[in-house]
């Protein structure tokens, strides 16, 4: 019984939920009113997955899926869908596939003999989760049952005519593995890595620096970009009122230019070279970015045929597949495609604002799903002074796996947005992102996935076809019963089949096997918040695009009401009448507050506010963010950084040291308080109006409170400790989470610029907003609700 | 002019570079691929070097050197001397690059993709009319076109016939045959002998007691 409890408990990363010294999950019932919740709680691991005895046939620490890779909103699966329904838990798992290897993260384990060993029936790769049957040459699957012949290099290396060991192969003991593929598994030879940049040279992108620090920021990213086998090429096609081709492959050296006026039938002007081997081509198109920005400085024109572009875009490079980066600064308002200005004002906060989030024209989902065919992904970086039609504009990277980024009110004149963007973009093309892939997630017998959420497009029922496979990116699948279940434990299986970015075809798959139980309160002891989080957010952005965004509000709202409800009907003392308290078990304790994080986001907030092209970007954020960044997006990290203890801010054991988070509520913040706010998008530098003069000069180099300057600033570098320290967390925060987003820092005043100051305290969550409630007055709701459930 | 261009290794079919083709030559192409596996399958160590199979409106040409094959698919009328040019200046490459690689253990398909640009721009050489004159007129002396194989890829698929050296083959056949007649004219002598020879032996016995009978009496 020790036994099995130590080897559950090493499991996890630290002490989690349900881990005691008897084994058992004890989990005990918190009251929710009355007490200011444990936002240090966000960070703990998800609950133990108490697998029976030997489930996994070796004893491998990896033998489970780590939880930043694949998680499911339920640790203890319920037998029947009669007993899911009465939870009202939701049960869904939320796959990174392609998380990003930081340091100390340990690599994925490859395969390297290609054997792969495949139930014959089901088609389920071998994991740590079979059964060896007939002494031990034949396997049993754990989804289908199944005997299958065990390869006969299992125990004999033909290469170097030795016996290997078994239970040493990679696939027995790790959850997580990539094998080499054959060639059963390509239709061609693997692609090279194509980036096309498709930049928008009109007047406004020129105005506002966008098309020079682009130039900029390729030129500089060249060596960063993937390239180990010499096979990646390199395009570019500036688009204004007419589409412009540049031949690289010239013999002088110098890019000649094709300009192509005709948007009705856009053709390419020659076969050959318009898209180049980047080492062969490498001095010309150097040559080419430094004398971008001065090409077009003098335009005037307003034009942008940003649709006609993309098709011969496309047409340029499907024979290989890649990935097309648009860079677009103006509406596309000329050719197919074109866009006009929708926003309405008189919309927003009505129930017709969801049109405006839907796509206004159905020019992009047509392309995307041409662009999914020829495995193209399109890339959107949207600058936008104006309306920028986030919304339509994000389709396509929504159906063929790219990403969308938004810079609003771009200037490059500020420093801190163009070494934003300098920043993002390099990261984004130094990424060693897969091409050419699909995803399949399997389950055991009886369960089935229902339905899909995320930036990929869904071919045949569970076949999901993604073009390019950024790093950390997320996809959130629910699934439902098909059958009840009869068996001990349940396995779901995620598959990527892919080329890496130096052109070897690979498969990983990811194994994840979780216990069945028949009692709901075990149900509610393993349920991970995080993880019901992702997928709920997933779901009202779904929500609220295709119905109305009061609808996914409402469901969100119900969706914690039920979860509450069912908890005290069936889970306490008390089963029926009113409640002096609310009560949940600890693992779920920060689910209402999570929730009205949800509600008050921009994303989904009421209101009359909001610009729809930032809620979109709020509810693209919402559906790809992974579980590491979502969470603080939601519930933002808040710090006090005037009264932090000496060692924060410097150099510790575990890097460097951060200060205790704090509850987000603005009984925190003190007159002559230096506060710290980060939701991984943006940083807050809140400063009270009562600040000492030292904390001015220490930290802005300025004597007093009143010369220090509000908004995006850059933080100066100082000679003093506090300055240092500062600095530090500042670039911690910037550096601790997995993706390549770069928050900017805003410095607010208490007494400066109310609309920065409405903004700062917007993400003051259990603060009373109107008109939203207060983190107690929500409790409060909820409990009326739950009294006459 | 040469549609694509496959390169496998001899011993075991497995791919190790192929061209990339756009869509509309891999729609064309599909079934003649196919079939190009099939060819890279038939082959082993023993199977002629040079050789140009027929199938449909289009015909395969490979040539198989030091271990390794390279197979273009043309259009029938596409000069064959250009398209072997085309494949020994691709082997050359190949060879010089990649040659003490290929028999590397645990090698993964596709593992010399990166030829692909190598025979991308010599594709492109061989499309130029120009250069095909030129080149027609350079190699008329060194290539021997009779000495090249030609079959059809029906016979391949429905009769069964293998692509074997003819050559090793024929010379076998002659050895064999002139085995064969000695060995047959020995039968022939012998049959001769079982067949006259006891007739022969008695009249002879015969013609002896005769002869003894009259002369010594």
């Amino acid at each position: 019984m020790n036994q099995l409890a130590d080897k559950m408990g090493t499991m996890n990363v630290g002490p989690g939920y349900g881990y005691n010294s008897q084994g058992g999950t004890n989990i005990p019932t918190v009251a929710l009113m009355g007490v200011a919740p444990r936002v240090l709680d966000l960070d703990m691991p998800p609950p133990a997955i108490n697998l029976p005895a030997n489930s996994s046939i070796t004893d491998s620490l990896h033998a489970n899926c780590d939880p930043s890779y694949k998680r499911s909103t339920l640790n203890a699966i319920p037998a029947t869908s009669q007993l899911l329904q009465k939870s009202r838990l939701p049960f869904g798992l939320v796959i990174t596939p392609y998380r990003s290897v930081k340091e100390g993260d340990d690599p994925v384990p490859v395969v390297t003999d290609s054997i792969i060993a495949r139930c014959r029936r089901c088609r389920t790769y071998i994991n740590p989760f079979v059964r060896f049957v007939e002494g031990g040459q034949r396997w049993k699957c754990n989804m289908c049952y199944t005997l299958n012949e065990v390869p006969s290099s299992f125990d004999y290396d033909s290469l170097t005519q030795q016996p290997v060991d078994r239970w040493q192969r990679k696939e027995l003991n790790h959850a997580v593995v990539e094998y080499i593929a054959p060639t059963e598994y390509m239709v061609r030879p693997p692609q090279p890595l194509v980036h096309l940049f498709v930049i928008d040279v009109s007047y406004p992108s020129v105005q506002c620096g966008m098309l020079a620090t682009a130039a900029t920021t390729i030129l500089e990213s060249l060596d960063r970009i993937p390239d180990d086998e010499g096979r990646t090429k390199v395009g570019i096609i500036t688009v204004d009122s007419s589409i412009h081709f540049y031949n690289l492959n010239t013999r002088s050296g110098e890019p000649q230019m094709l300009v192509v006026s005709d948007l009705e039938d856009p053709f390419l002007p020659q076969p050959q070279d318009l898209l180049c081997n980047l080492k062969e081509c490498r001095p010309t198109l150097e040559n080419l970015l430094n004398r971008l920005n001065d090409m077009f400085k003098d335009t005037q024109a307003i034009g942008n045929a940003l649709g006609p572009a993309l098709q011969s875009a496309h047409k340029l490079i499907s024979p290989i597949g890649g990935k097309i980066l648009c860079l677009q600064a103006t509406l596309p308002n000329l050719g197919g495609g074109a866009l006009k200005v929708r926003e309405d004002p008189k919309l927003l906060g009505t129930s017709k604002e969801s049109t405006l989030l839907q796509a206004g024209s159905s020019f992009y989902k047509t392309l995307a799903i041409d662009c999914s065919k020829t495995q193209v992904c399109v890339d959107m970086f949207l600058f936008g002074s104006h309306y920028s039609d986030v919304a339509t504009l994000s389709c396509l990277p929504r159906y063929t796996g790219g990403n969308t980024f938004f810079y609003p009110a771009f200037t490059a004149a500020k420093s801190e947005d163009a070494l934003k963007f300098a920043h993002e973009l390099a990261e984004f093309l130094s990424q060693r992102i897969a091409l050419e892939a699909v995803m399949r997630v399997r389950a055991s017998k009886g369960l089935r996935m229902s339905a899909f959420f995320g930036n990929f497009f869904v071919r045949s029922t569970d076949l999901l076809s993604l073009p390019n496979v950024p790093r950390d990116q997320s996809y959130s699948i629910e699934v439902s019963f098909e059958d009840n279940l009869t068996i001990p434990t349940v396995c779901f299986q995620t598959a990527l089949l892919h080329t890496s970015s130096y052109g070897e075809r690979r498969i990983r798959v990811l194994t994840l096997a979780l216990p069945v139980t028949n009692s709901l309160a075990d149900l509610y002891q393993s349920a991970d918040q995080v993880a019901i989080t992702t997928l709920l957010a997933s779901k009202a952005v779904e929500r609220g695009m295709s119905a109305k965004l009061d609808d996914a509000r409402d469901a969100l709202t119900n969706k914690c009401v039920d979860i509450l409800g069912v908890y005290k009907t069936h889970l306490t003392a008390s089963s029926s009448g009113a409640t002096p308290n609310l009560q949940l078990s600890d693992n779920l304790k920060l689910l209402p507050l999570l929730t009205l994080g949800m509600l008050k986001h921009v994303a989904l907030r009421g209101g009359s506010q909001i610009p729809s092209d930032l809620r979109s970007y709020a509810m693209h954020l919402f559906s790809t963010l992974p579980s590491q960044c979502l969470i603080p997006y939601i519930h933002p990290r808040f710090y006090s950084l005037h009264n932090m203890p000496e060692n924060c801010g410097t150099i510790g054991a575990n890097g460097i040291e951060m200060p205790i988070t704090m509850n987000l509520s603005s009984e925190r913040l003190e007159r002559s308080g230096l506060f710290l706010l980060e939701d991984s998008q943006n940083i807050f530098l809140w400063l009270g109006r009562d600040a000492v003069p030292q904390l001015c000069m220490d930290l802005f180099g300025v004597p007093n409170c009143e010369s220090v300057r509000g908004g995006k600033t850059t933080l100066p570098v100082l000679e003093s400790d506090f300055n240092r320290r500062v600095n530090l967390i500042v670039g911690k925060t910037r550096e601790m989470r997995r993706t390549s987003y770069y928050p900017q820092v805003y410095v607010i005043k208490d007494d400066g610029d109310p609309a920065l100051r409405l903004w700062f305290l917007s993400h003051l969550i259990e603060d009373r907003a109107e008109p939203m409630m207060s983190y107690h007055q929500f409790l409060g709701y909820l409990k009326d609700r739950v009294n006459s459930y | 002019m040469v549609k694509t261009t496959m390169i496998a290794r001899v011993s075991d079919a497995l791919p190790l570079a192929a061209s990339i083709d756009d869509e509309q030559v891999e729609m064309e192409l599909k079934e003649y691929k196919s079939q190009a596996k099939l060819i890279f399958r038939k082959l082993n160590m023993n199977s002629e070097k040079r050789c140009s199979i027929e199938s449909g409106s289009h015909v395969f040409h490979y040539i198989i050197d030091h271990g390794v094959v390279y197979l273009c698919i043309c259009e029938r009328n596409y000069p064959r001397k250009l398209a072997f040019t085309y494949l020994d200046d691709l082997s050359k490459e190949f060879f010089m690059s990649y040659g003490n690689e290929i028999d590397r253990p645990g090698l993964r398909p596709y593992a010399f993709a990166r030829f692909d640009t190598f025979m991308q721009n010599t594709k492109r050489l061989y499309q130029d009319t120009r250069t095909q004159s030129n080149l027609t007129k350079l190699h008329e002396d060194l290539q021997d076109v009779t000495k090249i194989m030609t079959r059809n890829m029906e016979d391949l698929l429905y009769r069964g016939e293998t692509l074997d050296n003819l050559q090793g083959k024929s010379d076998l056949l002659l050895k064999d045959s002139a085995r064969y007649r000695k060995t047959a004219r020995d039968v022939n002598l012998q049959a001769l002998y079982r067949k006259y020879g006891p007739p022969i032996i008695i009249g002879f016995v015969f013609l002896l007691v005769i002869y003894w009978r009259f002369w010594w009496y």
